[in-house]
């Protein structure tokens, strides 16, 4: 299913910061983990997540840094921050609220 | 079809936008300096990265290597536009930073300035605003985009330079009173000129005025008790006494009526700072009396210390009751 732009736009960094609240990971690991918990959902264009990281790390929600991987490779791995677990609760929160208020207005629509 | 490696590189240097010439030499000469200074360079491994992975991942999954790379690409998006927003959002947060260090350091040449009685008509200086339009004009020539963002960018550079420059004529000319104005005045007119070119179009003005009013709350005190001159003949015990109980208060008003989840870090900041300019003191005034030195180590650093404490215990009981209310 494609979403609209403003939508995926909306949400993007709150699934970025969720998915690094579980652990670190590098760019491609967060698109597989988000593709894996939607079930498929999501199908993003792959590289929009880079800005999206870059830009987090410049509010400092997370933290991006050269690090050696398992294969011997350098890989530009992100980790979040305090700051960042506080914006995802905080993110998390607002979310619920607002999800739950437009789906009772669309069930009330259809009732 | 050919190797992957080769066929990522060929389409990154297709679809990215190409390196300077000067960035070109510093890869060659210093790979490992300009591996962390040329964000370009980080930007297309993290590209290079990510395709190579999910190219693997669809081979793995049974597709040919034409279907895996052509899917890759299509997926991906274009690389040009995502490339130039990762350039985009790397340059708002270099320019953040450099913005706050400015702004830390014009704090810190003001009471100097102020020492070395700055007149108002010194702040116009043509050859300081000469070197800094020079700077700007190199720095507008050697980058990719030449428009107006990038050279605001340059006086940032040219504020540095101008810094570095005043600090060692400072150094240099230490022992001599009369040259200390003027290493000072230039410090000061640099940092003030760079702010003032370039910070109407950078972020974060919101947290350069919080600075502003941080550092101001310490340093008010500690000027207005003439703690700040290059004598510390003034200092006695009820002075510092009273320097310190304001400099703690200034520093927690200023910074809790803005953002409480901000107050380690800034206090931590101011904490440092404070202490920099203690230490700055003693090596000025190595011959006078160690004990009033010391007492001004403690009345300087110490409060935004306790204050970094005391907020830090603040903040653990805020995350608790939180935790508590989800």
């Amino acid at each position: 299913m494609k979403f609209r732009k403003e939508l995926v736009g909306s949400t993007t960094a709150t699934l970025i910061l969720s998915v690094l609240n579980t652990g670190s990971a590098h760019g491609y690991e967060i698109v597989r983990r988000i593709n894996e918990l939607s079930d498929g959902i999501f199908e993003w264009q792959e590289g929009t997540i880079y800005p999206a990281l870059h830009k987090l790390e410049a509010k400092e929600l997370i933290r991006g840094e050269w690090v050696e991987a398992s294969s011997g490779k350098m890989r530009r791995v992100y980790a979040i921050t305090g700051e960042g677990r506080r914006a995802l609760i905080s993110d998390a929160k607002e979310w619920s609220v607002y999800s739950k208020a437009v789906e009772s207005i669309l069930e009330a629509s259809y009732a | 079809m050919r190797d992957i490696e080769e066929l990522i590189k060929e389409y990154c240097a297709q679809h990215l936008p190409p390196e300077p010439a000067w960035i070109g030499v510093l890869n060659r000469r210093f790979p490992k300096i300009s591996s962390w200074m040329d964000s370009a360079k980080s930007v297309q491994r993290e590209i290079e990265d990510h395709l190579r992975d999910s190219y693997e991942a669809a081979l793995s999954k049974g597709q040919s290597a034409e279907d895996a790379w052509r899917l890759e690409q299509e997926r991906f998006g274009d690389v040009a536009v995502i490339s130039r927003e990762i350039q985009k959002a790397r340059a708002q947060s270099c320019k953040c930073m450099m913005v706050r260090f400015l702004a830390v350091v014009a704090l810190f040449v003001l009471p100097l300035g102020e020492i070395a009685r700055i007149r108002i008509p010194a702040f116009f200086s043509p050859s300081l605003l000469f070197f800094l339009a020079a700077c700007m004009g190199v720095g507008f020539l050697i980058t990719r985009r030449r428009d107006w963002d990038s050279l605001r960018k340059y006086a940032f550079y040219g504020a540095w330079l101008g810094l570095i420059w005043a600090m060692v004529y400072t150094i240099i000319h230490v022992k001599d009173p009369s040259k200390l104005g003027a290493g000072a005045a230039i410090m000061l007119l640099s940092t003030f000129y760079g702010l003032f070119l370039a910070a109407p179009k950078s972020h974060g003005l919101v947290s350069i005025a919080m600075m502003l009013l941080c550092h101001v709350g310490v340093l008010i005190p500690l000027a207005r008790f003439g703690l700040l001159s290059f004598y510390p003949d003034k200092i006695d015990a009820g002075l510092l006494g009273m320097t310190a109980a304001l400099s703690l208060v200034s520093v927690l008003v200023s910074l809790a009526i803005f953002d409480i989840r901000k107050l380690p870090r800034r206090l931590a900041g101011v904490a440092a700072f404070s202490m920099v300019f203690a230490y700055i003191q003693i090596l000025g005034n190595l011959t006078r009396s160690n004990a009033s030195l010391l007492a001004f180590i403690f009345a300087t650093s110490l409060p935004p210390l306790t204050a970094v404490l005391i907020t830090m215990q603040f903040q653990k009981l805020q995350r608790l009751l939180l935790r508590e209310a989800n």
